[in-house]
């Protein structure tokens, strides 16, 4: 018995190291919440503040269906890497630029109307009214709806303007903020659909019909003119003048 | 005998040791009968060039106007690909069984009821073409004078907004 136990001590010699260290990593093991940041963006981060790569080690998992946070990060590295990456992390992951953008939904006509648009349409639009007026052959414009959007970076926003005789328009935008040199919103989706309801054998269908479906970038303060028109016959349009508000 | 006493010996044996040799206008009479004697091979070559390159121009000329003229080799440019729209194959419907009247019925020999009739197969989902008239929607973007910049989609079809 003595002796097993004698010839045990360098068998354990040789193992402690390993379990010490495994402790060790335990030990600097540190599970992040990811609130905003993405996990391939905190990975990226995280390896950024680990100068000594061998020695990390870096996991996320992603939580698609909750609404608080995106997911976690587990860190496994030593204490001065953690606390570099804990900074990084609180200054990274904070909540996406959100925009105003006001919207104006107009209806343009080769016909002359009886009353002018101008006097409906906010300051702010007049001057691209008045440089679509040279520029577009319809001689009249009559503001329609008018809607503020609130969109935040990356997350779709929508919203819904009433036609005339009962009609129903919605847009549906996403923007991409630029950085500091460039100040514009790319609008990176952006639909204007006009709602439908259709007359079914199990009853009315509602739909969306799209009429407009492109991409552009806003400066912020600017307004752009986005419009749709037939090819052949119809001689009306549509037309929506975009501004984006400057951040408050 | 070592070399300095061979050509020392040489030299007291040379009849023409004491001359001053040929004259520069010598040496050059001598070089011109000398070049002028050596047949020019390469002048007769180049003489025969501009004949051989007219031949073959004349060649090439002939051999055009015959392929040219040739019955049936108008050359006509290829004609556009027609612009068509494609739209989405209809969904493959079950084809009924064809009706035959009993006068049109063949003769043929019944096959034992237990057997079932191979199944009619349903036909290949065809590509329907439509009418070349069809738009496709076009997105026109431009500036104004004014700076103000448009983005334009012109959609097919009639129907107003």
């Amino acid at each position: 018995m003595k002796s097993a136990l004698l010839r045990s001590i360098p068998v354990l010699a040789l193992l402690l190291p390993g379990a010490l260290a495994a402790a060790q990593e335990a030990e600097n093991r540190v599970t992040y919440e990811l609130r905003f940041l993405g996990s391939h963006a905190a990975e990226v981060l995280a390896w950024d503040q680990c100068e000594q790569k061998e020695k990390c080690k870096v996991a996320t998992s992603s939580l698609p269906n909750d609404p608080n946070r995106r997911g976690f990060l587990e860190l496994g590295a030593a204490p001065a890497v953690q606390e570099k990456f804990a900074r990084a992390l609180a200054k990274a992951d904070t909540r996406p630029p959100s925009r105003n953008l006001q919207i104006l939904l107009l209806s343009a006509a080769m016909k002359s109307g009886t009353g002018t648009a101008a006097a409906e349409i906010p300051e702010n639009a007049q001057k691209a009214l008045a440089d679509i007026r040279k520029f577009l052959p319809f001689k009249s414009y009559q503001l329609v709806d008018a809607a503020w959007l609130t969109a935040t970076e990356g997350q779709a926003a929508q919203g819904r303007l009433a036609g005339s005789n009962g009609a129903a328009y919605q847009v549906k935008l996403r923007f991409r903020a630029g950085d500091q040199d460039t100040p514009a919103l790319f609008l990176d989706h952006f639909e204007l659909g006009q709602e439908m309801v259709v007359q079914t054998k199990d009853g009315p269908h509602y739909d969306t019909r799209r009429l407009i479906d492109t991409t552009f970038s806003v400066k912020v303060g600017e307004t752009v003119v986005v419009g749709t028109s037939r090819a052949d016959g119809a001689d009306g349009a549509l037309v929506v003048l975009v501004t984006a508000a400057p951040a408050s | 005998m070592n070399d300095e006493r061979i050509r020392q010996i040489l030299r007291e044996g040379d009849p023409y040791a004491g001359e001053p040799g040929l004259s520069p206008e010598e040496i050059r009479e001598m070089r011109r009968t000398v070049l002028n004697a050596i047949p020019d091979h390469r002048e007769r070559r180049f003489r025969l060039l501009p004949a051989l390159a007219l031949a073959g121009a004349a060649a090439v000329a002939v051999l055009v106007a015959v392929l040219a003229l040739r019955p049936g080799s108008e050359i006509t440019p290829k004609a556009a690909p027609p612009r068509i729209a494609t739209v989405a194959p209809a969904p493959a419907q079950p084809v009924p069984p064809p009706v035959v009247r009993d006068e049109e019925r063949p003769k043929v020999r019944r096959e034992p009821r237990h057997r079932r009739r191979a199944p009619v197969p349903a036909p290949e989902p065809r590509e329907t073409v439509a009418s070349a008239e069809e738009t496709p929607v076009r997105e026109i973007q431009f500036t104004t004078p004014g700076g103000t910049r448009i983005l334009w989609t012109v959609a097919p079809g009639k129907a107003s907004f």
